[in-house]
């Protein structure tokens, strides 16, 4: 078998915006919410050119329904004939953000990109460089939204001389799924295939190193704090005499950061002066340059204040002014760099010092009240009672692949969030029992 | 304890303090509520507090605990948490206050810290006192209790005033947000409608482009249409013309000469004529006057050349026979003069030819050697004479000197020495040999006869030492005359042979010069330069002579040249002469005919030219010959022929003309292109045949110009309505709708979630109160009002079997149950004395169900009580102090009595104004009096 070299993404969601909150961003900023995702492709493509790859797979979700626009379209055909140009193949099936059904193109794609059909499992086969044939690509595209068929047991290829990827959008669990229900031990018990270029799951992952490699490359542009990370895509190299090669390539022109800073850490954080000190500090770590073929465009941070102090009470007088007032600083302050550090929110889970507490030490409520934090936390049938008092606006699982217009209105109740939520009911409550004893 | 430093108490000591019933007695004022903080806090330490006494430099309580059995020491100071050391025991150790006072120090204040007033009448408080009460009355673990429904309303209702009761995000502050986010949807989906609609209106374009296409070409048919309808229109006349000039042409097509003559050059052909006439006539005069035959005209132009150059030397040839004359004049007279020198020189030279004396090699005789000869000859001669004087001379003194050196004299003053030394030696010898026989006599005589030699020798040797001096004087003379006398001798010779080589060279010299031996040396020099000036004059004469001779052949030649062609052209030979002067008379006679037939040749050279000039334009008649012609008529008829041709020539260029006006305005590329064809004029006169009229193709024209601005309009309204499309396309192509109805998502879902937040907060909240409240309640019943219900039971002398706590709390308060274990009253139904029964038990049963026991602290508000109710308490108070430490601060005398009736065990201190000691009951009871 020849040696080849490819480049394998997924998720791309072109032309869809990144989640920056402002009411009037920056241009460059701007110009990042609206074309992050479009440059990251680009980005991938202009690698595949200069590692002189032998193709390109895209394993689904190339666009997004929710984003369908024009531009997009015309983009990727743009990108594609730079791709036909430097003589690269482009392989992609749809996923369940982009059916087919639902996909109608506008414009003719060159020759160079071949989309599968959702009907039924297709092959195509590749020539390398030397214009001989090195590998098959085979591959069945989303027809609807979802596609419950375990359609990777129809991918029949000949086992031969020749590289076999598989192009597969799923989620890869078992029972019964939306996203082509598949297994792990389903996928490697294929043999006859080399190289599973899976998309659907947003976190680049490498679920086996070893042939047949089962491969998540995640979504080249992160959107929004639940896909925080840089992202990018995998440059394999597949030769019969070495290890396969899967490396990572970071492309993406925005990264999303949640950063937590700690108001008694490291030093106390005792007055407002200190806390915009210490923000600044970790704005300089993240701006340390990092030896990045194509550099960072900027962050989106959420900054997250922690811990207890003194500094909690002067916040809390009044909350919403504070962080408010922090934002539209760090925006001035931060916003309009190369590369940008936009403030997307501060968001305070501050304590009160200890002593606030000190009354309460050994009370027989405050034992009771922990008791049945734990028990919230821990217990299933609390949870569904919680989200029971918290109406519409908190779901406990939304399932944003099936996001609908109603999941603009409500927000998603996961562990960590609702740890957060018992956590400063607590505080609320334990402010209010000490304030009751007067 | 050992209060240091707390309020108005100030080094005081507490020793001995009893586990049992403590009874501190002082006056208002004296401290008492100081003290009751201290107890209050002791276990805790102090807070920050302006309800707190303060301290004169910081606070300082010392106390010693005994806990299970173990004594440890509690220090407290300033702010600061307690210190617990243990002093004594060996139970398990505790390090932590915490440990020690298992109950938080707001519950044990209020708990543990019983005023009497909380037990005022029930009927003198307001609602909220009453629930108040019932906070007091549950104790203080219990105030919590009763708060949690307060705030879990207050959750609740800020939890409603974001969303609602349900957290509906179409209500409250969520609407606004809501609002927002749908707009923001709308928005998107405007924006994803659109790319629907750009995909419909793309296709929409495509076919209007088509559209456009064909009516395009359309458009390019009628154009053509219109431009060749113009074309037809405005040429149509010319057309007309055109023809009728092609009809005229072929008419007269026998007038056509092509290649006829111009008009100019017809003009030209009369010009020649008359010319010629002219030309003939004027040459007949000039041969008449020339009068010679053709045959000596043309020889006298052949010799032209010849006899002009002939003329031209005559003045040349003059001069030549001049200086011929005066040369031969000179050379008579230099011949003359040069005999007489040769005479002179040498008379036997006279006669003789040149050659002899030009034979004589003057010029290998140098002049200049032969004077230096002659010189050297003489210089030799004089020196060799000197030298032969002078070796006479010197042989004449040799001869002198001889006689004086070898003459007798001389021989013996030579002598006188040498008998002088033969005696010596004589001497000696006989010396020697007398030695041999007699030494003394020998060296005696040998000694006599040295000295004898010696003394006769100094004698001679003064006698001839002055002889002998002259003698040497001529002696060195002598031998110098005789070199003297030998070198004389070689320079003779010497000079003797070189006067010879000089003597041999100038005899040759004289015999070169073939002069006589009588001719001395000394004139050779003379000789030598005269016969070279001869010699000279010879070559000279030689050379005038031979110049001569050449200038004598030259004009005899010259004089044949011009002789020989005057004879050449002589037409009567009679008339010859001779000599130079007969030669120049006719050269000049000649001369003038010549100009006259050099005339008469030009002009019958002009008139065959001019002939020639007719006869070439002529011959522009093919039908020409030049043969047998008059040449007059033949002028006059190529005239009227050459005029017809010009005629129907003009008529040609007339068509042509017109043809190529025509032919340009079909030559631009818009009408070469609406003809499309390669004879565009064909294709011309092809269209205007099909009208008949000049009116009938401006009826046509004018019908396609409106058709063709029909389908103008048609493709205007194409291009505006793809135009229309375009715009829209681009519109439709931006991402804007999308992009903002985003932005106006994700800003307003952010302020959503916030709220989100908020509300779930407030909503955890309350949930979470509803839990512990519950979960307490639970608890009270199921341990705390088990206490309560004996400590009740025993109050009331057994008629009532327990307590629990009805729900909800706040408003039903308690309920007593009944001895009959099934029946319950709620508090309000009690009479006065069993509530507070009621409400004392359910406060000692929460405080015996704290461990370990800690100290009680009963406030004096007992005052009020009767003193029935007050002796139950104190019953109920001293039955606890069997398990607990009790303290009661007090100003009335009256409860010192009820406690003292109780006969129970009970320690007295006496308090006044911040000192502390112990004290009786007596004197306790005296100093509240």
């Amino acid at each position: 078998m020849d040696r080849i070299r490819f480049i394998h993404t997924a998720d791309v969601h072109l032309g869809s915006f990144l989640q920056i909150i402002g009411d009037s961003l920056p241009t460059k900023v701007e110009k990042s919410r609206v074309e992050a995702t479009l440059e990251g492709f680009q980005r991938v493509c202009t690698t595949a050119i200069e590692e002189k790859v032998d193709f390109v797979v895209i394993s689904g979700d190339l666009y997004d329904r929710e984003a369908r626009s024009v531009q997009a379209q015309e983009y990727f055909i743009r990108e594609c004939r730079k791709l036909a140009q430097a003589d690269i193949e482009v392989f992609v099936i749809a996923g369940n953000h982009d059916p087919l059904r639902e996909n109608q193109d506008i414009f003719e794609f060159p020759g160079n990109v071949h989309v599968f059909r959702g009907e039924q499992v297709e092959m195509y086969e590749v020539l390398n460089q030397r214009r001989v044939p090195a590998a098959r690509i085979v591959g069945q595209s989303y027809l609807n939204r979802a596609e419950t068929q375990k359609i990777h047991l129809g991918y029949k290829v000949p086992s031969d001389h020749l590289w076999n990827i598989a192009l597969l959008h799923t989620q890869l669990e078992s029972g019964a799924s939306n996203y082509v229900p598949a297994t792990l031990s389903e996928l490697k018990d294929k043999e006859e295939i080399h190289y599973w270029a899976l998309g659907h799951l947003h976190q680049p992952q490498i679920i086996s190193e070893d042939i047949p490699l089962v491969v998540y490359p995640g979504i080249p542009q992160g959107r929004d704090f639940g896909e925080q990370g840089r992202g990018g895509s995998f440059l394999v190299e597949l030769s019969r005499s070495q290890r396969p090669s899967v490396t990572f390539l970071p492309t993406a022109p925005v990264q999303f950061a949640r950063v937590d800073i700690f108001i008694d850490r490291d030093g106390d954080v005792e007055t407002i002066d200190a806390l915009r000190e210490k923000i600044a500090r970790k704005v300089e770590h993240l701006l340390v340059k990092k030896d990045d073929k194509h550099p960072l465009e900027g962050y989106v941070v959420d900054w997250v204040i922690r811990g207890r102090g003194y500094l909690h009470n002067n916040i809390m007088e009044q909350p919403e002014n504070f962080a408010d007032h922090l934002i539209s600083e760090l925006r001035t302050e931060y916003g309009n760099g190369n590369p940008f550090v936009w403030t997307n929110a501060v968001t305070f889970r501050t304590k009160p010092p200890l002593d606030f507490e000190f009354e309460m030490e050994n009370s027989e409520i405050l034992l009771e009240l922990d008791a049945v934090l734990k028990e919230f936390l821990e217990e299933p049938e609390f949870k569904e009672e919680i989200l029971n008092r918290l109406g519409p606006v908190w779901k406990g699982n939304v399932n944003f692949e099936d996001h609908g217009p109603a999941d603009d209105f409500r927000f998603h109740l996961d562990h960590d969030t609702l740890q957060e939520l018992l956590e400063s009911a607590r505080q609320m409550i334990l402010e209010g029992l000490i304030q009751g004893r007067g | 304890m050992y209060i240091r430093d707390f309020g108005i108490l100030k080094n005081q000591t507490l020793d001995g303090i009893d586990p049992g019933l403590v009874v501190i007695g002082g006056l208002n004022r004296a401290g008492k509520t100081t003290l009751m903080q201290v107890l209050r806090y002791l276990g805790y330490g102090f807070p920050k507090s302006p309800h707190l006494p303060p301290a004169s430099s910081k606070y300082e309580v010392d106390a010693d605990l005994r806990f299970t059995g173990d004594i440890y020491n509690l220090k407290l100071q300033g702010y600061a948490k307690p210190e617990l050391n243990r002093i004594s025991g060996d139970g398990q150790l505790i390090t932590s206050y915490q440990d020690f006072y298992k109950i938080d120090g707001f519950t044990y204040r209020q708990l543990f810290t019983i005023s009497l007033d909380e037990l005022r009448p029930l009927e003198i408080w307001t609602k909220d006192e009453q629930e108040r009460l019932k906070s007091i009355l549950l104790g203080a673990g219990f105030g919590d209790l009763l708060n949690l429904p307060y705030l879990a309303d207050r959750f609740s209702r800020a939890a409603d005033s974001i969303g609602g009761t349900k957290g509906t995000t179409t209500v409250r502050q969520f609407a606004a947000y809501h609002d927002a986010i749908k707009q923001g949807q709308d928005l998107k989906e405007e924006g994803l409608a659109q790319v629907e609609e750009y995909r419909e209106k793309n296709l929409a374009l495509q076919e209007i482009e088509h559209k456009i296409e064909e009516t395009n070409k359309e458009l390019t048919n009628l154009k053509n249409r219109v431009i060749r309808l113009d074309v037809v229109k405005n040429n149509f006349d010319s057309n007309v013309e055109l023809e009728r000039l092609q009809a005229e042409i072929s008419n007269k097509k026998e007038d056509s000469w092509v290649g006829g003559p111009s008009t100019e050059r017809l003009e030209q052909l009369q010009s020649l004529k008359v010319n010629y006439l002219q030309l003939q006539s004027e040459l007949r005069d000039r041969e008449l006057e020339l009068g010679l035959p053709d045959t000596t005209i043309d020889l006298l132009l052949e010799e032209q050349v010849n006899l002009t150059n002939l003329a031209a030397g005559v003045s040349g040839i003059k001069e030549r026979i001049r200086l011929f004359e005066t040369v031969r004049q000179d050379y008579d007279n230099n011949k003359q003069k040069l005999t007489d020198e040769i005479r002179d020189i040498n008379a036997d030279w006279q006669g003789q030819n040149y050659e002899k004396i030009m034979d004589i090699r003057t010029d290998s005789i140098e002049f200049n050697r032969l004077n230096e000869v002659l010189d050297e000859y003489q210089d030799t001669k004089f020196a060799k004479d000197g030298h032969a004087t002078e070796l006479n001379r010197l042989r004449l003194e040799r001869e002198i000197l001889e006689e004086h050196v070898f003459g007798p004299e001389a021989e013996k003053t030579k002598n006188s020495l040498k008998k002088s030394m033969v005696f010596l030696i004589a001497s000696v010898s006989i010396g020697v040999l007398i030695y041999l026989f007699s030494p003394y006599v020998g060296i005696l005589t040998g000694f006599g006869g040295i000295v004898s030699t010696l003394m006769y020798f100094l004698f001679s040797l003064q006698k001839n030492k002055s002889d002998l001096a002259l003698l040497r004087r001529d002696e060195e003379r002598l031998a110098d005359v005789k070199v003297k006398l030998k070198l004389e001798q070689e320079n003779l010779e010497n000079r003797q042979a070189s006067f010879d080589l000089w003597d041999k060279e100038l005899r040759e010299y004289r015999r070169a010069l073939r002069l006589d031996s009588e001719v001395s040396f000394g004139n050779l020099p003379g000789y030598l330069s005269r016969i070279k000036n001869v010699q000279s004059q010879i070559l000279d004469l030689l050379r005038m002579q031979k110049q001569l001779s050449t200038d004598k052949t030259y004009l005899d030649e010259e004089y044949n040249r011009y002789a020989g062609l005057l004879t050449k052209l002589q037409v009567d030979p009679k008339t010859q002469g001779e000599g130079w002067d007969w030669v120049f008379s006719n050269l000049s006679i000649w001369q003038g005919n010549l100009e006259k037939a050099r005339k008469v040749k030009s002009l019958r050279q002009e008139t065959a030219e001019t002939e020639q000039g007719i006869i070439n334009i002529l011959e522009l008649d093919p039908e020409f010959t030049a043969e047998d012609i008059v040449l007059e008529d033949a002028i006059n008829n190529f005239v009227v022929k050459g005029q017809l041709g010009l005629e129907f020539a003009s008529l040609e260029d007339k068509y042509r003309e017109l043809e190529r006006s025509i032919i340009s305005s079909l030559t631009s590329d818009t009408v070469k292109e609406a003809f499309a064809e390669d004879d565009i004029l064909g294709a011309f006169q092809a269209y205007c045949r099909r009208y008949n009229s000049k009116q009938s193709v401006e009826e046509v024209y004018l019908s396609t110009i409106s058709e063709r601005n029909e389908r103008n309009e048609v493709l205007e309204r194409l291009k505006a309505d793809r135009q229309s499309l375009l715009d829209t396309l681009k519109a439709l192509a931006t991402q804007e709708k999308l992009a903002r109805g985003q932005q106006l998502i994700t800003n307003n879902r952010e302020s959503l979630r916030h709220l989100a937040e908020d509300y779930a907060k407030n909503r955890v909240a309350e949930f979470i109160l509803q839990k512990i409240e519950q979960n307490m309640l639970q608890g009270m019943k199921d341990n705390i009002m088990d206490n309560a219900g004996q400590i009740f039971k025993q109050l009331t002398g057994g008629d009532y079997k327990g307590i629990f706590p009805s729900e909800p709390l706040l408003e039903n308060d308690f309920e007593a149950i009944l001895n009959n274990g099934t029946e319950s009253q709620s508090v309000d139904m009690l009479s006065r004395g069993t509530k507070e029964q009621l409400y004392l038990a359910v406060r000692l049963g929460r405080i015996m169900d704290v461990k370990p026991s800690l100290p009680v602290i009963i406030d004096d508000s007992f005052a009020n009580f009767d003193s029935r109710h007050m002796g139950q308490s104190m019953k109920i108070l001293t039955e606890l102090a069997k398990t607990h430490q009790i303290f009661v601060l007090t100003c009335h005398k009256s409860l010192l009595e009820t406690i003292a009736n109780l006969q129970s065990p009970t320690q007295y201190w006496m308090l006044r104004q911040g000192e502390i000691s112990r004290s009786e009951y007596g004197e306790l009871y005296q100093h509240l009096s």
